[in-house]
């Protein structure tokens, strides 16, 4: 029963995967990258992996998809499609095709069976090993996180060049001097 | 769930495949991000599956990991793309030669 879900779970992760790359809209690619991350949602947790599938739900599908949906969302539907191009679309597959063979060949090479089959993550203890013998990569990824925060407020923020010209050059209602000493305008 | 490790490890493999067919093939940086998303995806289930296979804890602590630097790449990634949009006014990341010689 689990296997076959297994089996179903990779065929949509799959599908959803083909559809991000195959449609031209990002938007619908969007959507169907959300069916791919819940199928490994599933995945994980078939593993036995249930903090990896929480953090997957909440990173993933919650805040990157969320993210990526605002962004596809702010371009016009005309500006946000791109025709495709044969001979990148080429190039692409071709390396897609040989990295597939490699890889499910290299895969095949191992017939060490399931493995641990009983095997199951916890929180706990995944936790314990990011706080005990990886502290240091742990805090150094939060010091990532904030200073990507930092980046992406500078990066959003409007440009200020173009202000602090402004400030510099005269501003553009100036007094006509003539004016004030009563000549009317074009006697000069 | 008694599913061999290999057929975990070629489910990686061929996403991987499709992430690298999307990111090399389109011209579209939105979808080059979505294809971006599915390569990570890509190396998490394979460590996930290399983890079960030896019954260790450390293929999990790395993923964790490879989520966290999923999520600076794409916080910062996008904002790039947003302000490169400002610029542009195009996806094409060929539009972006300014400084080809």
């Amino acid at each position: 029963m689990a296997n076959a879900l297994f089996y179903a779970l990779a065929l949509t992760t799959l599908y959803g995967g083909a559809n991000v790359v195959l449609r031209r809209d990002p938007l619908v690619g969007a959507i169907h990258l959300a069916l791919a991350l819940f199928s490994l949602t599933g995945i994980y947790v078939l593993l036995g992996f249930p903090l990896l599938a929480g953090l997957n739900l909440l990173l993933y599908a919650g805040a990157v998809l969320v993210f990526l949906l605002f962004v596809i969302l702010l371009l016009e539907p005309r500006e946000r499609t791109a025709r495709i191009r044969a001979a990148r679309a080429r190039l692409g597959l071709l390396v897609a095709i040989v990295l597939a063979v490699e890889g499910v060949a290299l895969a095949g090479t191992l017939d060490g069976g399931p493995g641990n089959p009983e095997f199951h993550e916890t929180a706990a203890a995944t936790g314990t090993l990011l706080f005990t013998t990886y502290l240091l990569p742990f805090e150094a990824s939060g010091l990532l996180l904030v200073l990507a925060v930092v980046a992406v407020l500078v990066l959003g923020g409007r440009d200020p060049a173009p202000r602090a010209t402004a400030a510099i050059r005269p501003p553009a209602e100036v007094p006509d001097p003539f004016q004030s000493v009563g000549f009317p305008e074009g006697r000069a | 769930m008694t599913v061999p490790t290999s057929h975990v490890f070629a489910l990686g493999a061929v996403l991987f495949a499709v992430g690298i067919a999307g990111f090399l093939g389109r011209r579209n940086l939105l979808v080059v991000f979505l294809s971006l998303e599915l390569l990570f995806n890509a190396v998490i289930v394979t460590l996930a599956g290399a983890a079960r296979h030896h019954a260790n804890l450390e293929g999990s602590a790395f993923a964790v990991f490879v989520l966290f630097l999923a999520a600076v790449e794409a916080a910062v990634g996008l904002a790039l793309l947003v302000a490169l949009f400002r610029i542009r006014r195009s996806v094409d990341p060929d539009a972006m030669a300014t400084l080809k010689g």
